[in-house]
């Protein structure tokens, strides 16, 4: 079957192309050559140098990196220092609030009780004011 | 395949032009031969033999000793190829394909050596109307006479797709050749 069609292949598989002058075009290849890149050369000496250089960078750079850290805990104790105090001196401030006595004028124990207030709130301003201050300076 | 000393190789790999031309006048006919069949054309085949020995010759250095030397530099040609192939339009048959085909066929002498030109003339009749990867199979086991297994190797085709080609590119070749009166 398909004899004609196998026989075709088969002297196609027979034929070569003919290369004319291969001497000359050998020479032609070499000629078109470009020169072999030079490939640099690391001395094994200065490539141990590179890698002692690389860690000494990256161990400066992680006890920079643990000092900000530090610090940066540190600022943060002080503010949660901070908050922890401020109840604590509302209450001693409750303490010493003073009560109503009865016989005395009314009128008079409430203008007083309001000025005590009033001083009592200019305290409370100031020490906020000087704890905000030491806050910003931290 | 032609096979070259390791020594060799580690004087070109130092620059020397000398031993490289010895590869060169080992290879070139192997080389032209298979860029020829699948470019159907001397001017093309011999640009990319020019191509694949300075291709050759840029990456000696990647050149593994425990592969065949002989494969690897068809196999650098053979992508040569293929890139060629894939930046050309589309193969157009030549109007005198047909009648070289017919001579061919009919040839009184059918070991003669056919002349470059006449050659590309048949092969071009046969493969003009196959895809790319049709082509690159026929080319490499039926005119190469490579098993699937070196022509998946040198091309990079899986086995399996580059067999599947061949089957169709043998199909339509026949059925081709059925239309022109060839049985």
């Amino acid at each position: 079957m398909n004899n004609q069609i196998d026989n075709i292949f088969d002297r196609l598989q027979k034929q070569q192309p003919e290369l004319h002058d291969p001497e000359l075009f050998a020479d032609s290849i070499i000629a078109a050559l470009p020169d072999r890149p030079q490939k640099s050369i690391v001395h094994p000496a200065s490539r141990r140098k590179g890698v002692i250089l690389i860690l000494h960078t990256f161990s400066s750079v992680a006890a920079v990196l643990l000092l900000v850290l530090f610090l940066w805990q540190s600022y943060d104790g002080i503010t949660f220092h901070e908050t922890e105090v401020s109840p604590d001196y509302s209450s001693q401030l409750a303490k010493y609030q003073p009560q109503f006595d009865l016989s005395k004028d009314p009128a008079q124990q409430i203008a007083q009780y309001q000025e005590r207030k009033q001083e009592q709130i200019s305290q409370r301003n100031q020490m906020r004011s000087i704890l905000s201050l030491n806050k910003t300076t931290h | 395949m032609t096979s070259i000393d390791p020594p060799v190789i580690q004087r070109c790999i130092a620059g020397d032009k000398a031993a490289f031309r010895e590869i060169v006048i080992a290879y070139q006919r192997l080389l032209f031969g298979v860029a020829f069949k699948m470019l159907c054309d001397e001017d093309e085949a011999k640009d990319i033999l020019q191509e694949s020995f300075i291709h050759i010759w840029q990456h000696l250095e990647d050149y593994d000793q425990q592969r065949n030397f002989g494969s690897w530099v068809y196999g650098i040609t053979v992508h040569l190829c293929l890139d060629r192939l894939r930046q050309k339009d589309r193969w157009g048959e030549m109007p005198e394909d047909e009648e070289l085909l017919a001579q061919f066929a009919d040839d009184p002498e059918p070991d003669r050596q056919l002349e470059n030109s006449e050659l590309a003339g048949v092969i071009r009749g046969l493969v003009s109307r196959l895809s790319d990867q049709q082509r690159i199979a026929f080319t490499l086991v039926h005119l190469e006479n490579l098993t699937v297994a070196e022509a998946s190797t040198v091309s990079g085709i899986p086995a399996d797709k580059l067999k599947s080609n061949l089957y169709v590119a043998r199909q339509n070749i026949r059925k081709q050749l059925i239309q022109s009166g060839y049985e």
